[in-house]
């Protein structure tokens, strides 16, 4: 999944407008909840168990950064299954 | 020194179980519908990743990410409602109590449909308002008799506030109003300046799936409703809204937030990701499918028991959870629920639906929580105690009948 497929799942289970993937979540309008909602979302959708601490500072957590967290996770996966 | 103001308001003890007793008391959903692994995996990661903030005090609220699960249940009944008509409550109880101390002022009149849900008439009694009965004829609550009960009673000096009513397989009779009907509550309403409040957990549970438009649909400017999840989900997160026009809603969050500071985040957070994950459609379905077979049941025994030709009379719901008999005779039910308890069997007395009791000759059935097999066993202790109450006070009875 790509940046722009990725903002738009966002969109859809935030109902906000992803104007740019860097911005922090909060600042397009997603509260704190919404964000809880969304990672849970986005474990369910990709099959990976996030950090928790991705919502430590949700100043911080924006799209492109969940993208970013969710590619590492994948990577280590399949690092972890290739090993196996 | 304590100083009691007010007689306590008693509730009716509902949620008594145990032993051999079979209950058609409380209104308890049939929780093992609920999907509790996936329930446990998504309670258990909204733990993991939300926890600090899902456990945490919330503003009156009603979160965002559960507006989408609240409008998609409304929608369902024609209804519709957005974030900012929206109050949290801890279940429709406290939605009641709240409008009761929000809306309306100690001594003021509110209007109710009768027989009428305690819980209802308890909480507004506890808001120190008083109530009266709105007006009914064959097709349940009557829009041209309304005017002239609200006339005389503000020519009484009355302040009539609002008019109570559960529109939809009604809490305890089962019955529910004709489209017709609501659109000339709505009109009535509106020109009397009277505000309806909407008491709607049932309307998604209509065996066959049929809905009927809820009143806020049709006039959302002059209606307040009250949802909750604990009959389309479970009681037990204590979750449910208040919808309204916005400056109701803005006042109501007032009064909640003096009643429990915060909603629950966690309930609210918990819900959400249920419906975003899979949507309402199996488990009401569920919940239906489940209800429909359980009420067949109880009025299949019931004819089988107590026969079609009286003294008891009752009229097979098309949704919810109860059955309403009444006695023909005009037998006092709460004479009844000792020999029903001796028996292993509970019931509500009708008198509980009452304002000032009356309604005594009726009694209310829950078949929603008894296992099928307990329910023509059930039914068939009910009906001994009935027959033998009813041959132990005769000459009683027959004074009462004449």
């Amino acid at each position: 999944m790509d940046q722009s497929q990725f903002d738009q799942l966002v969109e859809e289970i935030c109902a906000v407008q992803v104007t740019d993937s860097e911005m922090p979540l909060v600042d397009l309008g997603v509260d704190s909840l919404h964000t809880v909602a969304l990672v849970m979302a986005v474990e369910d959708r990709f099959a990976v168990e996030l950090d928790p601490d991705v919502l430590a500072d949700l100043s911080l957590t924006s799209s492109a950064g969940l993208l970013k967290l969710v590619h590492e996770q994948l990577a280590t996966g399949a690092n972890a299954s290739a090993g196996s | 020194m304590w100083t009691d103001i007010r007689p306590a308001a008693e509730m009716p003890q509902l949620f008594e179980r145990g032993g051999d007793l079979i209950s058609f008391a409380g209104g308890l959903p049939d929780l093992d519908l609920l999907p509790l692994k996936e329930l446990s995996e998504q309670f258990a990661r909204l733990t993991r990743l939300g926890g600090r903030i899902a456990l945490q005090y919330s503003t009156p609220h009603v979160a965002k990410a559960l507006v989408p699960a609240i409008t998609d249940l409304m929608a369902r009944e024609g209804g519709s409602t957005g974030a900012a008509n929206l109050v949290p409550t801890a279940g429709s109880q406290m939605g009641l109590l709240a409008l009761g101390l929000g809306l309306a002022a100690p001594g003021e009149t509110v209007l109710c449909q009768t027989p009428a849900y305690p819980g209802a008439a308890t909480a507004f009694r506890t808001a120190g308002l008083r109530l009266h009965g709105a007006p009914e004829d064959a097709e349940g609550l009557d829009p041209s008799a309304l005017r002239a009960t609200v006339a005389r009673l503000r020519a009484d000096g009355q302040q009539v506030r609002m008019l109570y009513c559960n529109p939809t397989f009604q809490n305890p009779t089962g019955a529910t109003l004709s489209v017709e009907r609501r659109h000339q509550l709505a009109d009535a309403a509106r020109e009397l300046d009277l505000l309806i409040v909407e008491d709607n957990p049932y309307g998604l549970l209509g065996f066959d799936g049929g809905t009927v438009p809820t009143l806020q649909g049709i006039d959302p400017e002059n209606v307040v409703y009250l949802g909750t999840f604990s009959k389309v989900f479970a009681p037990g997160l204590r979750c449910g809204w208040i919808a309204a026009p916005e400056p109701v809603a803005e006042r109501l969050r007032r009064t909640t937030e003096v009643m429990a500071l915060s909603p629950s985040a966690f309930a609210q957070a918990a819900l959400a990701a249920f419906h975003a994950r899979g949507g309402w459609d199996s488990l009401i379905d569920a919940y239906r499918e489940r209800y429909r077979e359980r009420c067949g049941l109880m009025a299949d025994a019931l004819e089988k028991e107590l026969g079609t030709e009286g003294p008891w009379r009752w009229r097979r719901p098309e949704g919810g959870f109860y059955l309403w008999l009444r006695h023909e005779g005009g037998a006092d039910t709460g004479r009844f629920a000792l020999a029903a308890a001796e028996q292993g069997v509970s019931f509500v007395p009708g008198s509980h639906f009452g304002l000032d009791g009356e309604c005594g000759d009726a009694l209310r059935l829950c078949f929603s929580n008894v296992p099928r097999k307990r329910i023509p066993e059930g039914v068939a202790r009910l009906a001994a105690a009935l027959r033998g109450a009813e041959s132990g006070t005769g000459p009683d009875l027959g004074r009462r009948a004449a």
